[in-house]
């Protein structure tokens, strides 16, 4: 595997249905010319599923020996959390997830802090992204602290 | 019925192999927002996000619950260091909690 660590098998621990598996029609391990179109394809693959499910799904994009970036298929979380994400490989480069859906109590349009999303960013040195329940596409990157939102969407 | 361990977080980051799936006791500072469910040693530690000098809670953030946010807590639950919470930023989960209550100056932990 091009990112050098160990494949995570996304439909681990619940007996559900994972957002992308071989069986289905992801596009996981797709090759795409950008990082950031790699990260959108997967979070536009994953985000129906968490919303459906009320769970989050995440994974990282790495670089291929060609140049290419594709995308590692998204381990399935909790309703508030992602304590499966593998760790960072030598070849990943960035990281994505979703939010699930939208729970009145929760901010999830927007990228936890210091001690969530983005302290895991600064922490890897690694831009991150999120699809969020309204299908909002976000990035967040450690070397400016600034959040921007995407034209792109990932519809529910 | 399974003893538990009345222990101060930090010797509970210290040593997480003695404590695995153990019922342990732990008072600390709350988070309990979403994606930061935890226990820190302390206040400062939440207020600069050392989530490493934190366990995450496996806890539903009903009504009740959130009103613990940004308290010192009593925390009453098994232990499991295999679980680093999310994106494995902290140093092990209290799962199954069977107390959560704020924690004030002066209060001493019901047997």
């Amino acid at each position: 595997m091009a990112s050098g660590k160990k494949t995570t098998d996304p439909a681990a621990g619940d007996g559900s249905t994972p957002a992308c598996s071989p069986s289905s029609s992801c596009n996981a391990g797709k090759k795409y010319a950008t990082a950031e179109e790699a990260a959108v394809a997967a979070m536009k693959e994953a985000n129906p599923k968490s919303v459906h499910d009320n769970r989050e799904y995440g994974g990282w994009v790495h670089k291929n020996p060609d140049g290419t970036y594709s995308y590692d298929p998204p381990v399935r979380g909790s309703i508030d959390g992602l304590d499966n994400i593998p760790d960072k490989g030598a070849n990943d480069v960035l990281w994505y997830h979703t939010h699930g859906a939208y729970d009145p109590h929760y901010d999830s349009e927007n990228f936890s802090g210091d001690d969530g999303d983005k302290g895991y960013s600064k922490g890897n040195n690694a831009v991150g992204y999120v699809a969020t329940p309204s299908g909002a596409i976000k990035k967040y990157d450690p070397a400016t602290d600034t959040v921007t939102t995407l034209p792109d969407t990932a519809p529910p | 019925m399974a003893e538990i361990m009345f222990i101060s977080l930090i010797q509970l980051i210290q040593h997480p192999e003695t404590y695995h799936q153990k019922q342990v006791r732990v008072i600390g500072f709350a988070s309990l927002k979403f994606e930061g469910k935890a226990i820190y040693v302390n206040k400062e530690d939440y207020d600069k996000a050392i989530t490493k000098n934190g366990i995450w809670l496996d806890v539903e953030l009903t009504d009740e619950v959130r009103k613990n946010h940004e308290h010192y807590v009593l925390v009453e639950g098994t232990f499991d260091k295999d679980r680093l919470g999310h994106l494995k930023l902290y140093s092990g989960t209290i799962k199954n909690i069977k107390r959560l209550e704020l924690w004030q100056s002066g209060d001493k932990p019901k047997p």
